[in-house]
């Protein structure tokens, strides 16, 4: 679910989903940062069943990347 | 290449004038010297002299003229002068002098000239001997085609990068050969784009591999357009990513046929033209995967353009000289058909990782090459310059 990736992504850096994009990253979310973007690979996990590698994680720098990323690991968000 | 010391021994230049009230009082005024023999014919008489004598530097003036503007010319540097007056020259005379070079030394880029000057009568009324260095030029704007009329061919401009080349340097005001490996719907496309907006088009396909249609395509850009005067070579073929180990010397060998074969044809073929108008351009594509670590699986397409970019370099120092420059643009990842392969991920990446956040566009690369094709660029040379949103 594409959604789901928001919800995630919300809960993790503690801002409305709804104030997410595709186009969000670090550089426009505060919260974004080196510790909770490892918060965030763990919860992607969880939330899609996935697992990720070290370059997965290197590679998660917005939003549609991340959504990319996932498909590429056959998360299925459609 | 025009030899800069032309001059031989025996070689001779001759200048006259008449020498009136105006070429006396004139010296007589700028000099100071105004000694009544030269200015005032009682007191000339009174000094025994039917008429008044002329100034003796106004015959100097004459080896001036000579020498600042016949022999050697504009870039003389008068080091020396011995001289000696024979007989008087009179107010009403002709004044003939003759320069004679007596010896030319190409090392050391100086003359020794005769100097002589003869009066109505062929009496010589002075002779003497002058040393004259011949100063290079060490920066030179050389006149130029005036941009308007300048001509550019842009090989593989059917589609991406080159198309947007074309377009731009046509609504600049040059006269645009496109081309592509065969008449496809998107050059006749590009083309239609051109004169529609007014330009001067034509759209010639041909093989950049094959160095005999190079050479008549460049043949037939001079013939419709009267000169070529710019080259951008964008023309590629299909890229595809493969490990290295995968990779045949003749995936290499066919993207080196079009980007260095090509570009060898082209200056084979453009750079006489150039040499004699003293003007050239060739701009070449290149690539970011240049300038740092190297995408994966791209070995062929690297290998390539790295052999395109050392042949940049080289040609740069070799055409310099003649008012020609040879650089490189290397984009990063730009959406266009030739990346079609390119997973989304790796596009999306690199625009993440790009300081500006986005993948170049086409047009980013028309507007740099655009630059290099200009006067403003006249000193850029050899260089390739990085398009990639930041540092590199």
């Amino acid at each position: 679910m594409q959604d789901r990736v928001l919800e995630v992504c919300a809960q993790v850096f503690g801002v409305p989903a709804s104030s997410l994009t595709d186009d969000s990253s670090p550089d426009d979310i505060a919260g974004w940062d080196s510790l909770s973007h490892v918060q965030l690979i763990v919860a992607l996990e969880e939330a899609f069943a996935v697992t990720l590698t070290p370059d997965d994680a290197m590679d998660m720098l917005s939003v549609r990347l991340i959504k990319l990323v996932l498909t590429e690991r056959g998360a299925g968000l459609d | 290449m025009t030899d800069d010391f032309p001059f031989t021994e025996g070689q001779t230049a001759r200048a006259s004038l008449v020498i009136d009230e105006r070429v006396i009082s004139a010296f007589a005024e700028f000099s100071g010297d105004r000694n009544p023999l030269h200015v005032d014919r009682e007191a000339a008489e009174s000094y025994g002299y039917a008429r008044q004598v002329a100034h003796g530097v106004i015959t100097l003036a004459l080896v001036s003229r000579l020498i600042g503007m016949e022999i050697p010319g504009p870039g003389a540097l008068w080091r020396g002068q011995e001289i000696e007056w024979l007989a008087p020259v009179f107010l009403g005379d002709r004044l003939e002098v003759r320069l004679t070079v007596r010896r030319a030394s190409r090392a050391g880029r100086t003359l020794v000239l005769l100097t002589e000057a003869f009066n109505q009568d062929g009496r010589m009324v002075m002779k003497g001997e002058a040393r004259v260095s011949v100063v290079e030029k060490i920066s030179d704007r050389r006149e130029v085609t005036p941009r308007e009329n300048r001509v550019a061919l842009v090989t593989g401009s059917s589609r991406g990068i080159g198309a947007a080349v074309a377009l731009r340097l046509a609504r600049s005001g040059m006269a645009v050969v496109i081309n592509g490996r065969t008449m496809t719907d998107d050059l006749e496309r590009v083309s239609q784009e051109i004169s529609v907006a007014g330009g001067r088009v034509i759209a010639e396909p041909c093989d950049i591999a094959d160095p005999r249609a190079v050479a008549a395509l460049v043949d037939r850009a001079t013939r419709v357009f009267g000169a070529l005067d710019i080259v951008v070579h964008g023309a590629s073929t299909p890229i595809s990513t493969v490990p290295v180990q995968e990779v045949a010397f003749e995936d290499v060998k066919t993207l080196f046929d079009v980007y260095v074969g090509g570009a060898l044809a082209l200056l084979a073929a453009a750079v006489p033209g150039m040499r004699e108008r003293k003007f050239g351009r060739f701009v070449v594509l290149g690539t970011s995967s240049l300038l740092g670590t190297p995408p994966a699986g791209n070995a062929a397409y690297v290998a390539a353009k790295s052999a395109l970019w050392g042949l940049v370099r080289a040609s740069a120092v070799d055409l310099g000289p003649h008012g020609i420059t040879v650089n490189m643009v290397s984009p990063g990842l730009t959406v266009t058909q030739l990346v079609e392969h390119v997973p989304a991920r790796v596009k999306e990446l690199e625009a993440r990782r790009s300081p500006m956040r986005r993948l170049a566009t086409p047009a980013d690369t028309a507007s740099v090459v655009a630059f290099l094709t200009s006067d403003e660029a006249s000193y850029v040379n050899g260089q390739n310059l990085p398009l990639v949103g930041g540092p590199v």
